[in-house]
């Protein structure tokens, strides 16, 4: 039996004003799951940070209140951490080694770290990965090792931060759910320190909600959802699921005409079955059509693109993409497909071993792609050279040779559009990881280059600054620039992207319009079932035209109507 | 066990112990025929004794021949004594030429025992057979670490002027370009020191902090007669190379 007393925790980092976290008081006991849901700089870094060094007595800053440890005594005291940035934490050059590190550092015996190695090693899907290097794995397989070299070493303390960042939709869901089947096999507290509502924080004990370094409260997930899910959805800076959007915007309507509300239920048949009861479809309206894409002309075109890294196994082979201009391309694929790759050599960063890349339908050499491309990396650190977040963006305009006026001009209404007023005074590295990215795509949008890909771009953000970031893409797009977004996120894919290439085994193997992409006849591994969608269908369209579908929970609701419960049988009647 | 593969099973120790032998042996002897030998013997052992890759030995051309190409230069031209020829304002003499030969070989032979060792050592099991020989496991790891981070260093090197030539597409002039190159390495090292501290905590958080006493290894290296057998077969060879001829 093991667990964890926090009590009137505060603590300020040295040579800082404020506090980070103001006065956290919460005890859990194994084998319980405690989820920390919270926006940016909320302090869930560091409290996952504070409480790693407080266990391994490297304590820095300035710290009041107790944190105390109970272990079972008759295992090893550790306490197994998830970084946000998985890239920082591995120490060896093989996929083995470094999962059996732990194990040799607690002094198992060899025979033993083999067994554990390779059972986790397949229970994380990494099996047949022993002997890659890590410096060949893509940044999902990172995420992956990561927890296999954790889990090996049978934490009796298990806390994730952001668990879910890097990895695609299949992932999402299975590591979570083994993280979940370790935590009830070995009785581990796990404590889940996450900027969204994952679906298994649904499925946990607690949820707690933290926000500027204070916990707002916590209890159940249902009773908190119940108390604050309204203020959660108004005030963006916690991702919801789909599911969870979807039960506070039908409450909120049906509070509007004085209706009873649904009760709060985290399961998606038992929702949507009272959703059928109490909504019908309201009649299509000329304002929900958006343009379809037609045959629209491509500006970059990746002719049989093969690709491999020295004499490694081949990334891409035989890739064929056509970019659609002027729109939002999304690229996107299972963790490890070569997105990442690709982009680098639509950036000229990289030449293809075999293929062509088009510009205009002539073949483009690597100098002109560069001038016309700009690529903000998936790590946004490697982009950062100067002292400050403005030093950085006016930085950019003078090496693009801009009047000083003009530059330091558009340097603030970048800022600004980015929401980064308030940090331009920071250093770059100082800021959150949503900020970093965030002033990466800041130093692109000062090189008004003609296409903009983005790798990763809501990885970090909250969900107002996500959909910050899909309309600045949308105004980018109707300006003439073409933008290719790699992404995993598919509710920012459903709501912003035009266009899907699908990446599979290191060749896009279909590409097609939004949101038809995401008809259920054609979900596939990638894209898993996007409830707005799958209720949509449950309506059967509500008597629209085929093309439409809503994207998002807003256009759902402007979609429906609420009726008295029992009126609406619309779905058996479909 | 098939001959090539008498390298790879000998322990990283002996390899080690081999490395210093011939090292101490080529700086001994006294005549280029010796050396020769020595060098014959080296590339005997990489050819028959190892499955080394010889693309993997042409990585290490720069190494292999830069710095004793630039010693024989060196040595050519300052030793005075009899002159053979002269290329321009320098003087080749026959005391030169063989001072060259001889410094520039003892180098090679060393810089080849090295990258022998390179290629059929795997560097972990090399830290492990620290580990056993009673180094602490910090210092051990240290070396293991600093090797390990040059890969790694190389890549974000790679990675952050990939970021700047997205960043300035087009080559700019001298006092930007040289700000551009200051900033780089700034950016470079702020984030090796990033990955050494992160690193470090990941490390302990998984029980490094605990120790040596109780460590144990998953592939630890063993000691094997093949070792033992190679070395004395070479230590007899390069000393009988130096007493005979």
């Amino acid at each position: 039996m093991s667990s964890l007393r926090v009590t009137n925790l505060r603590y300020a980092y040295l040579k800082r004003d404020k506090e980070a976290l103001r006065g956290l008081s919460f005890a859990i006991d194994s084998p319980s799951m405690l989820s920390i849901i919270g926006g940016n700089l909320a302090g869930k870094t560091t409290l996952a940070n504070i409480i790693i060094r407080k266990h391994l007595e490297q304590l820095e800053g300035i710290l009041s209140g107790t944190i105390e440890f109970v272990f079972d005594p008759s295992r090893s005291d550790v306490i197994g951490l998830l970084f946000e940035d998985v890239h920082w934490m591995f120490c060896n050059l093989h996929v083995e080694e470094e999962v059996a590190f732990g194990l040799e550092n607690l002094g198992v015996a060899p025979p033993d770290i083999r067994r554990r190695v390779t059972a986790t090693l397949e229970q994380t899907g990494l099996a047949g990965f022993e002997r890659r290097q890590l410096s060949t794995l893509s940044g999902g397989e990172m995420q992956k090792l990561a927890i296999a070299a954790v889990l090996a070493t049978e934490p009796q303390i298990l806390i994730t931060d952001d668990l879910l960042s890097n990895l695609d939709v299949v992932s999402s869901r299975v590591l979570p759910e083994l993280l979940g089947q370790y935590r009830r096999h070995s009785g581990c507290l796990w404590i889940d320190l996450s900027r969204r509502w994952a679906t298994h924080s649904s499925a946990g004990d607690r949820v707690a909600l933290l926000k500027a370094g204070t916990l707002l409260d916590h209890g159940p997930p249902a009773k908190i959802f119940e108390q604050l899910g309204d203020r959660l959805v108004a005030d963006g800076d916690v991702e919801l699921p789909e599911l969870l959007e979807m039960l506070s915007a039908a409450n909120q309507a049906l509070a509007l005409r004085n209706l009873p509300k649904l009760p709060v239920t985290f399961e998606r048949a038992q929702l949507f079955d009272a959703m059928t009861r109490r909504y019908r479809p309201r009649p299509p309206s000329n304002s929900q059509s958006r343009a379809p894409i037609g045959n629209e002309k491509s500006s970059l075109d990746i002719d049989n693109v093969s690709f491999q890294y020295g004499r490694g196994s081949p990334v891409l082979t035989n890739c064929s993409l056509a970019v659609i201009a002027n729109r939002i391309n999304i690229l996107a694929g299972r963790n490890g497909s070569g997105k990442s790759t690709l982009v680098k050599i639509c950036a000229g960063l990289l030449k293809p071993n075999r293929g062509r890349v088009l510009w205009q339908n002539s073949p483009a050499s690597q100098r002109l792609l560069r001038e016309k491309v700009c690529l903000v990396f998936q790590n946004p650190e490697y982009h950062f050279l100067a002292d400050t977040a403005f030093e950085e963006l006016y930085l950019t305009g003078r090496l693009l040779s801009l009047p000083d006026t003009e530059n330091t001009k558009q340097v603030e209404w970048i800022l600004a559009r980015l929401g980064l007023e308030s940090r331009a005074g920071i250093s770059p590295f100082a800021l959150t990881s949503g900020e970093k990215r965030r002033l990466a795509i800041g130093i692109a949008l000062v090189r008004k280059a003609e296409i903009l890909i983005v790798d990763e771009p809501t990885l970090g953000q909250d969900k107002s600054q996500s959909r910050m970031l899909g309309l600045l893409f949308k105004q980018l797009a109707s300006e003439d620039t073409t933008l290719i977004l790699v992404s995993h996120d598919r509710r920012f894919i459903f709501e912003h992207g035009d266009v899907l290439h699908l990446l599979q085994g290191g060749r896009v193997t279909c590409s097609g319009a939004i949101p038809g992409f995401f008809a259920s006849s054609s979900q596939s591994d990638f894209s898993g079932q996007s409830d707005v969608m799958a209720f949509w269908e449950r309506m059967g369209n509500g008597n629209h035209a085929v093309e439409y579908a809503p994207r998002s929970t807003q256009e759902l609701f402007q979609s429906l109507e609420p009726v008295p419960d029992g009126y609406s049988r619309y779905a058996s009647q479909v | 066990m098939a001959i090539r593969d008498t390298l790879a099973k000998c322990d990283p120790i002996t390899k080690l112990l081999w490395v210093a032998n011939t090292s101490v042996v080529a700086a001994a002897m006294r005549s280029p025929l010796q050396l020769l030998f020595l060098v014959a013997s080296l590339i005997f052992c990489l050819l028959f004794l190892s499955r080394a890759n010889i693309l993997g030995i042409v990585k290490y051309w720069q190494i292999l021949l830069f710095v004793p190409t630039c010693l024989f230069a060196f040595h050519l031209f300052l030793h005075p004594g009899q002159e053979l020829f002269r290329i321009g304002f320098l003087a080749v003499t026959q005391e030169g030429l063989t001072a060259a030969s001889m410094h520039s070989l003892k180098l090679f032979c060393s810089i080849s025992a090295v990258v022998i060792f390179l290629l059929t050592t795997d560097i972990k099991s090399l830290i492990v057979s620290l580990i056993q020989m009673r180094v602490p496991v910090r210092f051990a790891y240290s070396i293991y670490l600093m090797l390990r981070f040059v890969p790694i260093m190389t890549v974000e090197a790679e990675t952050i002027l990939m970021a700047l030539r997205t960043r300035v597409p087009r080559k700019r002039s001298g006092s930007l370009w040289l700000l551009l190159w200051e900033r780089y390495l700034v950016t470079l090292v702020l984030m090796g020191v990033r990955r050494a501290e992160q690193a470090a905590l990941a490390m302990d958080a998984r029980g490094f902090s605990l120790g040596s006493k109780t460590r144990t290894f998953l592939d630890a290296p063993r000691w094997d007669r093949t070792g033992m057998y190679f070395f004395t077969a070479n230590l007899a060879l390069s000393w009988g190379i130096k007493s005979l001829l």
